[in-house]
């Protein structure tokens, strides 16, 4: 599990999750997710380095130049993300401790 | 005879105006695209060796697909951000120092805050060049408007 779950990261973890089988690339990724590159691209670096991610090389493109970088989920990425979200998404148990009741009034 | 003069004349300054928009214009998006290219490579130098070439390579390939949708802005705010995300990624896969003292590590954090400083400042000053040269495309294609405009009424 990576050492922080930010906003952010659950961005991307819904995004990806929205379709676990595709392929995406990094600019799909910031439309569906509005985070810039700035903020995205360490936080894929991050899933791919725990192995979340698996990240392919596509094929070149028609100009020539380097193919690019598609990200797919993997098994073990998609069971973690999963179980992150459902964490998330479970309401709030309340935690203030429960007062002591009133003592009633004493015999005389 | 007169009026047959005005139109011509307007319709060269027209056509003029159009051939100064094309040049005006492929010459801004080859200096954006020049310059998003060159941002891309700086940002992959601050990279690790092992990664560099190939985040390069990846984040020429994202600018390459936002150039060829016609998303010049998009692709100048993609690579603003890649210098922040290479300091992020090389401060992710640096070792963690065995032992520090708190005023090492609130010298770091000073050292790290004004880091962050100047890039939001240099990041801010060519977000104004982006928005000056959009303004420029735009006021070319008012007098082009302005231009034709004047041919037709004439």
């Amino acid at each position: 599990v990576p050492e922080r779950i930010t906003k952010q990261l659950l961005k991307v973890l819904e995004a990806l999750l929205s379709e676990p089988g595709r392929e995406w690339y990094g600019l799909e990724l910031m439309d569906a997710t509005k985070l810039t590159s700035g903020t995205l691209y360490p936080i894929l670096h991050r899933l791919v380095q725990d192995g979340w991610l698996a990240r392919q090389g596509a094929a070149p493109s028609d100009r020539g130049g380097p193919g690019r970088r598609l990200y797919v989920l993997t098994g073990v990425g998609e069971q973690a993300a999963s179980s992150i979200l459902a964490e998330r998404s479970e309401p709030k148990r309340r935690t203030s401790p429960r007062r002591a009741p009133r003592p009633g009034p004493q015999p005389t | 005879m007169t009026a047959l003069l005005l139109t011509l004349a307007a319709l060269l300054v027209a056509a003029l105006a159009g051939l100064a928009k094309a040049i005006l214009t492929g010459e801004i998006r080859g200096q954006l695209s020049d310059r998003c290219h060159r941002r891309v490579e700086r940002a992959a130098a601050r990279l690790p060796p092992a990664i560099a070439r190939d985040a390069a390579d990846e984040w020429h390939a994202e600018l390459s697909a936002f150039e060829d949708a016609d998303r010049l802005i998009s692709a100048w705010r993609f690579t603003q951000g890649l210098s922040l995300a290479s300091r992020q990624i090389a401060g992710a896969m640096r070792p963690a120092p065995v032992k520090r003292g708190s005023s090492q590590a609130g010298q770091d954090l000073h050292g790290e805050h004004d880091a962050l400083r100047r890039q939001l400042r240099r990041e801010s000053r060519a977000m104004s060049v982006g928005i000056a040269i959009e303004a420029l495309m735009l006021l070319t294609l008012l007098a082009t408007i302005v231009a034709l405009t004047l041919a037709m009424v004439n």
